[in-house]
């Protein structure tokens, strides 16, 4: 099998054009490499590429790069860093070698799809966005810890109890403070560190601070001074 | 029509295709392969050279040259082997735009012999004959279906390791499925292990003679797809044989990228893909039927299986860059370019596919269900806002009940509120939306004073 492997890894490198010209042998083709586990897309970045960046090595790096951020998107939530979003890209291309430079060329290459995939710069590191907030679920997370302390949160707790980095959470935070859903109290009650308050949960975060007192855990004093009679 | 004792190209040529009920499209068999379409083409008898058919669609497959026209829902199909030869006009002193197809029989005199011809009026001639004259060539129908190689599971094992270490496999695996005539050579151990050496060795012929050149894989590859889709199946048992047993995390990183890789490839592979060399002036089109299909689940392995389609899995919302990602993977090595995907993106409602392009201010670009349409919306929280304990809805809750994200609900918040279904109580807890009742309250004031007057 590995011989069948490397022979259609070579051929997908090199006859791409005789294999596309022909449809039947293109099906039979891409069925090859489905089964074996051969990605198809391995053009050359040849020399029109390198030099006008026309043909079709810049899609298919876009395919590969978009793809790998969709299998991590359950993982990082669609913030990827841009050296680790290389290096896997480099392990699918065996034997291209593949710069960040490639990498950033074949998104601005995808840029025609819209908005909601882009590089963002944050501090020394590049981050690859590949989920817009109109479709990020992270901003329901964040809610959801809220609700459970209390209605508010601190960055260092969510970076803790959710795992993400801490980009990821500020990113999620800023566009709620936009939206109005979340206030910031900059002086929180233990000591100087940003807390982050959802009015919209006060009422829910209230019963929750009088069925802890009930069970004897106790409220918290913020929930205390605004409880009813 | 077909006239069994004819002698008129045409007729024998040229049969109805029985259209399967709801479709328009004419189905294919297993291994055949769409290479061409092209509209506005019609057929014509090469006896009387009068047009028979007008402006259809003609479809070639690796198979069959296919002529249907959506309105009359007719199809006429003619097989490729019955065709001699394909070829434009000889005069050279009347251009013409047809194509002749001569067909099998007795070698006669070629420009004296009959002929069935397909007319292009609307350009196209020059793509088919070029297809045709290829396909005639290949003569693809001749060749067998995918060989079931003598392969037991240990021969095709990947990293080549020794048949001994390969007991997990049942008495169903294919080493025993193949029933050779039996002799002492191939009884016991020792003849398991001949047997594989043989089906080793056969596989290495393959490998060598399919890749060393072009043609010899155009010639090897169904052979070649054989052997590779047994690996794959013998592949997949093991890794459920190895996730039963709990699988090991260590291994994790590339060996499960490549796994998803492969499990994506083999899920999603469209075998057909409409390409601007196959389609022609029909191409925006066609690639937005085939997007609505790939979408939708119709006519991938996943939707088969009877699972939720592609774009619900994803709340029925996806964005371009995404689309742009798997369809593309699913359609192999004919990519796309992004821009011929907003393309057909944007003849998606057009068409009617059950979905649409659909910006948001933001810039993002997604492809939507049309359930997701504004109407359909507004209702829905409107029903959802009067279902809620205190008749309100934030943002959150929108969220929570349509699985959309925040930013998104509340874009659907305002639109049900441009609607006038929703009516916005701003507050220092938030947003809430209520049900908007000043129409009906209007209606019932105005009852009111006409019942007064």
């Amino acid at each position: 099998m590995a011989t069948f492997k490397e022979s259609l890894e070579d051929f997908a490198r090199k006859h791409k054009k005789d294999i596309n010209a022909n449809p039947v042998l293109r099906a039979e083709f891409n069925k090859m490499c489905a089964g074996i586990g051969v990605d198809p897309l391995a053009s050359n970045k040849g020399f029109w590429a390198q030099l006008l960046g026309v043909g079709d090595f810049y899609y298919e790096l876009a395919v590969q790069i978009i793809e790998i951020c969709l299998f991590t998107r359950s993982l990082n939530g669609g913030l990827i860093c841009l050296s680790d979003l290389t290096q896997r890209v480099q392990k699918r291309r065996k034997v291209d070698k593949i710069s960040t430079e490639d990498i950033k060329i074949a998104i601005n290459k995808v840029h025609l799809l819209g908005a909601g995939f882009s590089l963002l710069q944050s501090g020394k590191t590049t981050l690859v966005v590949s989920v817009p907030t109109e479709l990020s679920s992270d901003h329901a997370a964040i809610l959801q810890m809220a609700q459970a302390s209390d209605s508010h949160v601190t960055v260092g707790e969510l970076v803790q109890k959710l795992q993400w980095v801490e980009k990821r959470v500020r990113l999620a935070l800023d566009l709620m403070m936009q939206a109005g859903m979340a206030w910031l109290d900059a002086q929180g009650a233990d000591g100087p560190r940003e807390v982050y308050w959802f009015p919209s949960l006060w009422e829910e975060g209230l019963c929750q601070t009088q069925r802890d007192r009930g069970t004897g855990q106790g409220g918290r004093e913020e929930g205390d001074n605004r409880s009813p009679g | 029509m077909a006239a069994l004792h004819t002698t008129n190209p045409f007729e024998l040529f040229w049969q109805d295709l029985p259209l399967p009920p709801g479709s328009t499209r004419p189905p294919l068999s297993e291994f055949e392969v769409e290479c061409l379409m092209r509209d506005r083409v019609s057929l014509v008898d090469g006896r009387s050279n009068r047009i028979v058919h007008r402006d259809g669609i003609v479809l070639l497959t690796s198979h069959r040259i296919i002529w249907h026209c959506q309105s009359q829902s007719r199809a006429l199909h003619g097989h490729l082997s019955r065709v001699a030869e394909a070829r434009t006009s000889r005069n050279i002193f009347k251009p013409s735009t047809r194509v002749h197809l001569y067909l099998q029989g007795k070698v006669q005199d070629l420009d004296n012999r009959p002929a069935t011809k397909i007319e292009f009026a609307h350009g196209g001639r020059d793509e088919f004959l070029k297809q045709v004259r290829s396909l005639l060539m290949m003569r693809d129908w001749e060749k067998p279906p995918p060989v079931k190689l003598r392969l037991s599971p240990c021969a095709i094992e990947a990293d080549g390791s020794t048949p001994a270490s390969m007991p997990s496999f049942s008495p169903a695996s294919p080493v025993q499925t193949v029933e050779p005539v039996f002799t002492t050579r191939l009884a016991g151990v020792g003849g398991i292990l001949r047997q594989q050496e043989t089906a080793r060795a056969a596989q290495d012929r393959l490998a060598t003679e399919a890749f060393a050149d072009l043609e010899a894989l155009m010639g090897k590859a169904r052979e070649v797809v054989g052997v590779i889709e047994r690996y794959a199946t013998v592949l997949a048992s093991k890794d459920k044989g190895e996730g039963e047993k709990g699988g090991s995390e260590a291994e994790g990183g590339t060996a499960r990228d490549d796994a998803e890789l492969q499990g994506l490839l083999l899920n999603m592979g469209i075998s057909n893909p409409v390409t601007r060399v196959s389609a022609g002036s029909l191409y925006h089109q066609e690639l937005a039927r085939q997007l609505a299909r790939f979408l939708a689940g119709g006519s991938t392995a996943a939707g088969a299986l009877g699972r939720r389609s592609l774009l619900s899995e994803r709340g029925g919302m996806m964005t371009l860059h995404d689309v742009f990602c798997l369809f593309n993977r699913a359609r192999g090595t004919a990519l796309i370019s992004p821009e011929d995907l907003l393309d057909a993106c944007e003849t998606l409602e057009l068409l009617q596919l059950g979905m649409r392009l659909r910006r948001f201010p933001s810039g993002v670009s997604v492809v939507e269900a049309m359930d997701f349409s504004e109407e359909r919306v507004g209702a829905r929280l409107r029903a959802l806002a009067e279902a809620e304990a205190d008749g309100s809805l934030t943002a959150l809750d929108v969220a929570t009940h349509l699985r959309v994200s925040i930013a998104l609900a509340q874009e659907f918040l305002g639109t049900a509120e441009a609607q006038g279904l929703l009516c916005r109580d701003q507050s220092v807890q938030g947003t809430l939306f209520w049900p908007n009742r000043f129409p009906a309250w209007v209606a019932q004031a105005g009852e009111g004073n006409n019942g007064a007057s």
